[in-house]
């Protein structure tokens, strides 16, 4: 479908006016959103996590297709929601209590966003409580945390032990991301996966989604 | 270091690596084979903390001496203590000293100096200027914005040194000028040199300063008391 390709390109160049043209004229020729979401959208957003994996393109280029994705997501909810297509799963995200840092966070919500995934962002700051209020609240099946610091990254085991203290870390994979974050940290403090960048976080949640 | 007992030769290394551990980490490796290599020395005296990671897996063919200190933040408050009751509660707290706002960002780099990075200077970026021209005016001031937005902290700090013969009130002013044009309040702290005085004339205790032997390699704690080991 050459619109829906249309489509892709534009969101890849983070071309985010042509992307709504597209969109509207697509819907016009009678195209369905879910058509749209899964040919244009979604292929659009794994070409550009494969591209950053690969270092063909960086954050910048990341950012501006994810705004694209959104702008045209935007039109196209109401009628996904009227057509019952629901999300691949949930997740709730946030980066740790006493960290700020933020754009490591964003990338990976807007690169879950772009797998089909509905993300509850809860923003900088987050205490092991509000991640899992939040994650039993939405009902949500991962959790990624993330933290820039060394000083703020122990916060992360915090989450694991809130999760088992509720009884609830059989329901949810927590995954755990930021600068000094390792694969070893990852499996000291019991979470379930460490991703090294947004784009193969978006890959491993997924995959996590698809196999539950 | 001209007024200490020991005789050192000084090694400095670019600030912005710090936002890369893993090529920073293999930077100072470099660096300390290079050194023990070239010339005999009795130790290594690392000026670095944990740093995200970047001294962990480090050896060195001498003893290495570093202090158990997350970043050098630590070191300028003079004790984890004094860090401790600055920034507890602010861990993500902005804050700078003379010397990191001399040299910006990156030693020598003009594409990260401070006022450069300042309010309503964007469009004069050469880091602005080329995205402008690869993905148009509005995608450029959506990504400015988003990787240079200031974190939601009310305040940033200064911590005055107050080192002898050295004034930095021009970098305080023009720190406290830029920090309150981005609505901010500037906390000023003092700081307190014993710690870096300790680094460099000892006695490296234990309780502040880690001594890795040959054979041993750097290992993190994420603690907020020993921070780093040895294995």
């Amino acid at each position: 479908m050459s619109k829906c390709n249309d489509i892709s390109l534009a969101v890849q160049k983070g071309k985010k006016n042509d992307a709504v043209t597209f969109v509207q004229e697509a819907l016009s020729e009678g195209i369905k959103a879910e058509q749209i979401l899964t040919e244009g959208l979604l292929p659009a957003m794994d070409i550009v996590g494969q591209k950053f994996t690969a270092n063909e393109i960086y954050v910048p280029e990341m950012l501006i297709a994810a705004r694209a994705m959104n702008a045209a997501m935007e039109i196209l909810k109401p009628m996904l929601v009227d057509a019952g297509v629901k999300p691949i799963g949930r997740a709730v995200i946030g980066t740790v209590k006493g960290d700020l840092h933020d754009i490591g966070k964003n990338l990976v919500r807007l690169m879950l966003e772009g797998k089909g995934i509905e993300v509850f962002d809860l923003g900088v700051d987050v205490s092991a409580e509000q991640f899992a209020d939040a994650a039993a609240e939405h009902d949500a099946t991962i959790v990624a945390c993330s933290a820039l610091l060394t000083t703020t990254m122990t916060e992360m085991k915090r989450v694991v032990e809130v999760f088992v203290e509720r009884g609830l870390r059989d329901k949810v994979k927590i995954m755990v991301g930021g600068a000094p974050i390792t694969e070893a940290f990852c499996k000291e403090i019991g979470a379930d996966y460490y991703t090294a960048d947004a784009a193969s976080a978006g890959d491993v949640a997924r995959n996590i989604l698809v196999s539950a | 270091m001209a007024v200490s007992a020991h005789t050192i030769d000084v090694e400095f290394v670019p600030m912005l690596n710090h936002v890369k551990p893993a090529e920073m980490g293999a930077d100072l490796q470099r660096r300390i084979h290079t050194a023990t290599t070239e010339r005999s020395y009795d130790q290594v005296l690392l000026g670095f903390g944990l740093c995200g990671n970047t001294i962990v897996d480090l050896v060195c063919p001498i003893p290495m001496v570093i202090p158990r200190v997350h970043d050098c933040c630590t070191l300028f408050m003079g004790s984890k203590e004094r860090f401790m009751e600055a920034f507890g509660d602010h861990l993500s707290m902005h804050w700078c000293t003379g010397g990191y706002f001399e040299r910006g960002y990156n030693q020598g780099d003009s594409n990260y100096d401070w006022d450069a990075l300042s309010p309503g200077q964007r469009s004069a970026h050469p880091e602005y200027m080329q995205w402008v021209e690869q993905y148009g005016e509005e995608n450029a001031a959506y990504i400015w914005e988003t990787m240079y937005s200031e974190m939601g902290t009310a305040e940033a700090a200064y911590i005055r040194m107050n080192v002898p013969a050295y004034n930095d009130t021009a970098c305080e002013e023009r720190f406290s000028k830029m920090v309150s044009e981005q609505g901010k309040t500037v906390r000023i702290l003092q700081g307190d040199i014993s710690y870096l005085d300790a680094l460099i004339n000892g006695p490296w205790d234990d309780a502040r300063f880690l001594t890795v032997q040959p054979g041993q390699r750097v290992r993190a704690l994420y603690d907020m008391d020993r921070v780093i080991t040895t294995q």
